[in-house]
C-alpha cells in the first residue's frame, strides 16, 4: 500500500517545479494517483499473465507426472530430473502466456479509468491526465485494490505440483525388460528347396532359366508378410512346390539313368537289329523326358547325349568319349538324387523308395484306408481334418457345384429381384363422372356467412404468445 | 482545437442553471429529474419528445421555458387535418408594384422553440415536414431555403394511450430526438403541492432568466467540456452493442442505434457534465443519459414487443452488461469491495 509520506513530489511528470503550496499539492496529488495507477495495472497485467500461465502450467505439471512415472519405472530418468524439469516449463510457460495476455495489458490510461471508477471521481484522474482541471486530492482511505482470487490461482498450481512430487518420490517396482521373442524360422520346405536349388547352380545340370523360375516361386512364397507364412495357404504351397522340385529331379535322375544304361549297354555288347532299336526308342523317350518337365538338363550334356545317339545307329561310338560321358551322367544323377532326397517331406519314406510311398505322405498309419481327406498328417505343415474315425465316408457336401436355389422370403428380396407377376387390374369406378365441373378461377364453393376465408399459419410458439398476448 | 473549459467558466455557468432550474421548479413540481434532463437535452442543443398522460405538465413546461430563456415559443396541435404547409408556411401569391410574385409566409415553426402537441396525430406526411426542419433547422419552398432562428427546438409530445387515429412516428424522425422522455405521474405529497399552490385556470408567468445570447454562450461551452477518451470509448460500446448479436441484452433488437445516436449521446454526456458544473464528462453521465438517447432509436422485434419488452428496458439492460472499462478484469483477480 502506498502511503502519502513515501512520495517524492519534489518534481511533476513534466519534469517542472512549483514552490507554491497549491503546486506542491497537485504535484503530490499527480504523483499518487499516477503511481497508484501504475501498480494497479501492474496488477492487472499479472493477473491476466496468471489466467494464461496457469493452465499452462498446470496441464504442463500433470502430463511431466504422467511421463515422469514409467520413465522412473523403466529406469529411463531419475525422479529428481522430473522436478527440475517442472522450472523449466513454468519459465517456458510464462514466455508463452505472456505472449497470449499482452493484448490483454492495460497502461496507465486505462488504470486512471478504473479509478475514476472505483473512487466514483466523475472522470477527474482521466481528465487531469490530459492535462484538463486538477488532479483531486489522496483519498483517504486509499482505494481498494482488485484481490486475488485463490481458486484460479493457487488450486491448479498446488495441484499439479502435488501430482509432480508424487510422481518423483511414490516407491515404484522396476520392472524387468521382456525377453525378447525369437525370430520366425523359415518353413522347412523352403530351405530344402533353396538347398537343392543351390546345389543344382553348382553342379549346372539343369537348365538355368528353370531353376530362375523355381527361385521366383520360392522368392514369392517369402515375400509374403511374415504372420502370413504359416497360414495353412502359404504352407500347403510351399509343400507342393518342395514336391514338385523333388519329383522333378527324381524324373530326371530316373531319365538319365536310362538313357546311360542304354548307352552303356549298347557300347559293351554286340546286339540284335531288333535289340539296338529298342535301345534307340529307349534312348529317345529318355532324351524326350530329359529336356521336358519343371527341371529339364542342361543344353550341353542333352546336345553330347543326342551326339552320341546319332551317331549311326549306336555302332560307332567312341569308348573315351562315351566313358567321359557317362562318367558326367553319373555325377548329375547323384546331385539329382541329393536334392530329391532333401525335398522329401518327413516322414514321407526312405531315400531308398525313389517313389516316396512309405508312411507319412499325407496319411497317418490308422487311418490309411480312409486317406482321402486326410491330407494333413501330424507330421505335415499342411492343414486339414484328421480322419480319426472308424465310421464309413459320408456323402459329398457338393461344394463348389452351383444349384438354383428359390427366395420363399420376400423380406430378404434384393432389388431387382422378381416378387411376383400378376394380371390384376386397377378398381376403376368409371361412372363416378357426373359432368363438365367449372372451369379456372370459379370459386368451388362461395361459402357462408361468418367462414373463415384464409387461415394465418402461425408456429406453435407464436400462437402461444399470441395467446398469453389477447388473453 | 478548442480550448477547454476552466473551473471559472464552470462556476460562472452554474448561477444562470441554478436559477433556471429554481424557476422552472415553481413550474413543475416534483419532477426535478424531467427537468435536469430537459435542460441537459437543450443544452446539448437536441430536440425532445415528450411522453407522458395528458395533464401532467408538458405544455406548462415548454411555455415555461420559453419564458425563462426569452425565446420565443411557439405551440402546433397535431391533427389528423393538418398539413405540412401549415406548419412550415406556405408560399401566396402577391401583387407588388403590378407585378405578382410568391411570397413565402412563414408557419410557426419559425420560432424558437416548437411545441408539437401530440405529434402522432398528424399524418406520416405532416411528420415528414419537420424532419428538414429538425436536422438542418431550415425550411425548403418551392426552391428556397428559409434558416430557421437560432436557437431552434422542438419539444414534441405524444399520448401513449390513445393509439386509435394516430400514426407512429417513422423511424428517421424518431432518430432525430435527441431525448425521449417518459413523464411519470407525481406523487400524493406534490399532487398536494399542487393543488395547494395551483388554481385553474391560472396562466404561469414565468420570470426570464436569460436572454438568447446567454443561452447561446451557454450552448458553446457545452461544446467545450473535455470528453475523455475512455468516456468516449465506452459510449462507442454501448452503441455497439444495441446491435443485434452484439451483447445479450440486444438479443431481441431488430436494429440497433444508429451513429447520429452516439454523437447524440457524446453531446449530452458533455451538457450534463456542465449542468453538473464538471469541466469533464464522465461515465456516470453515459448511465444517465443512455435511456434517454437510445431508447427510441432501438427497433425491436416481434417477440420483444409482444412479451411487453420496451427500448427502456433494453437500455438499462446493456447498462448493466457493458462495463464502464474497455477490458474486465482477469478471472485471477476479483472486483474491490467497497
Amino acid at each position: 500500500m502506498l502511503h502519502m509520506n513515501e512520495i517524492d513530489f519534489t518534481d511533476d511528470s513534466e519534469g517542472r517545479k512549483d514552490a507554491t503550496p497549491e503546486g506542491a499539492s497537485s504535484r503530490l496529488a499527480c504523483t499518487y494517483w499516477r503511481r497508484m495507477a501504475r501498480a494497479l495495472a501492474r496488477r492487472v497485467n499479472l493477473g491476466w499473465l496468471t489466467l494464461h500461465m496457469v493452465p499452462l502450467a498446470a496441464f504442463g505439471g500433470m502430463a511431466l507426472a504422467l511421463g515422469l512415472l514409467p520413465a522412473r519405472k523403466w529406469a529411463l530418468l531419475p525422479g529428481w530430473l522430473g522436478l527440475a524439469a517442472f522450472p523449466l516449463w513454468l519459465l517456458l510457460a510464462a514466455v508463452i502466456a505472456a505472449l497470449r495476455a499482452r493484448r490483454h495489458f492495460i497502461g496507465e490510461t486505462q488504470a486512471l479509468a478504473r479509478l475514476d471508477a472505483s473512487c466514483h471521481l466523475h472522470n477527474r484522474l482521466s481528465a487531469a491526465m490530459q492535462g484538463v482541471g486538477d488532479w483531486p486530492p489522496p483519498p483517504d482511505p486509499p482505494p481498494p485494490k482488485p484481490r486475488w482470487n485463490p481458486v484460479r490461482t493457487m488450486l491448479p498450481m498446488l495441484a499439479s505440483l502435488a501430482a509432480l512430487l508424487l510422481a518423483a518420490f511414490l516407491p515404484l517396482k522396476a520392472a524387468t525388460p521382456v525377453a525378447e521373442l525369437p525370430p520366425v524360422r523359415e518353413l522347412s520346405a523352403w530351405t530344402a528347396v533353396d538347398a537343392s536349388l543351390e546345389l543344382l547352380r553348382e553342379q549346372a545340370s539343369v537348365e538355368k532359366e528353370a531353376l530362375e523360375q523355381v527361385g521366383e516361386q520360392l522368392d514369392a512364397l517369402r515375400a509374403q508378410p511374415r504372420e502370413n507364412w504359416y497360414r495353412p495357404g502359404s504352407m500347403e504351397a510351399s509343400d507342393h512346390l518342395r514336391e514338385q522340385v523333388g519329383q522333378a529331379a527324381r524324373d530326371l535322375q530316373q531319365a538319365l539313368n536310362t538313357a546311360s544304361t542304354a548307352l552303356a549297354t549298347a557300347a559293351s555288347t554286340p546286339l540284335a537289329a531288333h535289340e539296338r532299336d529298342a535301345l534307340l526308342e529307349q534312348l529317345g523317350q529318355a532324351l524326350d523326358a530329359l529336356q521336358q518337365g519343371m527341371l529339364p538338363l542342361d543344353t550341353e550334356t542333352l546336345a553330347a547325349l543326342k551326339e552320341m545317339a546319332c551317331q549311326e545307329g549306336l555302332k560307332n561310338i567312341d569308348p573315351a568319349a562315351l566313358k567321359q560321358l557317362l562318367e558326367q551322367l553319373r555325377e548329375q544323377g547323384k546331385c539329382l538324387g541329393e536334392c530329391a532326397s532333401r525335398c522329401r517331406a518327413p516322414g514321407s519314406g526312405t531315400p531308398s523308395e525313389p517313389n516316396g510311398q512309405g508312411l507319412g505322405e499325407g496319411q497317418v498309419g490308422l487311418a490309411a484306408a480312409e486317406g482321402d481327406d486326410a491330407s494333413g498328417g501330424v507330421s505335415r505343415d499342411k492343414a486339414g481334418n484328421t480322419p480319426m474315425t472308424f465310421r464309413p465316408p459320408q456323402a459329398p457336401i457338393q461344394a463348389g457345384s452351383p444349384e438354383a436355389l428359390a427366395n420363399r422370403d420376400l423380406r430378404q428380396a434384393v432389388l431387382g429381384e422378381t416378387t411376383g407377376v400378376s394380371t390384376d387390374q386397377h378398381e376403376i369406378d368409371r361412372d363416378a363422372w357426373t359432368g363438365t365441373q367449372p372451369g379456372g378461377g370459379a370459386a368451388a364453393h362461395t361459402g357462408q356467412g361468418g367462414e373463415a376465408v384464409w387461415r394465418l399459419p402461425v408456429m406453435p410458439h407464436e400462437r402461444s404468445l399470441l395467446k398469453a398476448y389477447f388473453d | 482545437m478548442t480550448e477547454h473549459l476552466s473551473e471559472q467558466e464552470i462556476a460562472a455557468s452554474q448561477t444562470p442553471l441554478n436559477r433556471l432550474r429554481e424557476v422552472l421548479g415553481q413550474v413543475l413540481f416534483g419532477q426535478e429529474l424531467l427537468l435536469d434532463m430537459t435542460l441537459t437535452g437543450l443544452l446539448a442543443r437536441g430536440h425532445i419528445l415528450l411522453e407522458g398522460l395528458p395533464g401532467l405538465g408538458k405544455t406548462e413546461l415548454v411555455k415555461a421555458l420559453g419564458q425563462a430563456l426569452g425565446l420565443d415559443a411557439r405551440r402546433i396541435q397535431f391533427t389528423p387535418d393538418l398539413l405540412p404547409g401549415d406548419i412550415t408556411g406556405n408560399p401566396m401569391l402577391q401583387e407588388r408594384n403590378g407585378t405578382r410574385e410568391f411570397v413565402f409566409q412563414r408557419g410557426p415553426i419559425f420560432a424558437n422553440l416548437v411545441l408539437a402537441d401530440e405529434i402522432n396525430r398528424a399524418s406520416p406526411k405532416t411528420q415528414s415536414a419537420l424532419l428538414e426542419a429538425m436536422a438542418e433547422r431550415r425550411v425548403s419552398s418551392m426552391g428556397m431555403r428559409h434558416e430557421l432562428p437560432d436557437p431552434f427546438f422542438v419539444l414534441a409530445t405524444q399520448n401513449p394511450i390513445e393509439l386509435e387515429g394516430t400514426y407512429p412516428l417513422p423511424e428517421a424522425q424518431l432518430d432525430r430526438f435527441l431525448f425521449k422522455l417518459n413523464i411519470k405521474a407525481a406523487g400524493a405529497d406534490v399532487l398536494e403541492r399542487i393543488v395547494l399552490k395551483r388554481r385553474l385556470g391560472d396562466e404561469l408567468e414565468t420570470p426570464a432568466v436569460m436572454d438568447i445570447d446567454g443561452w447561446r454562450t451557454l450552448t458553446d461551452r457545452v461544446q467545450r467540456v473535455y470528453l475523455p477518451v475512455v468516456v468516449a470509448n465506452y459510449i462507442a460500446r454501448l452503441v455497439h452493442a444495441t446491435h443485434p448479436g452484439q451483447s445479450q441484452a440486444a438479443a431481441r433488437v431488430k436494429f440497433g442505434a444508429s451513429p447520429r445516436a452516439a454523437i447524440g449521446l457524446a453531446a449530452a454526456v458533455r451538457a450534463r457534465a456542465l449542468l453538473q458544473g464538471r469541466i469533464n464528462a464522465s461515465f456516470e453521465d453515459v448511465q444517465a443519459t443512455a435511456v434517454a438517447v437510445l431508447q427510441h432509436r432501438l427497433v425491436l422485434d416481434y417477440h420483444a414487443r409482444l412479451e411487453g419488452d420496451t427500448g427502456e428496458g433494453v437500455v438499462n439492460a446493456l447498462l448493466a452488461e457493458i462495463s464502464t472499462q474497455g477490458a474486465p478484469l482477469p478471472a485471477t483477480l476479483k472486483e474491490p469491495t467497497a
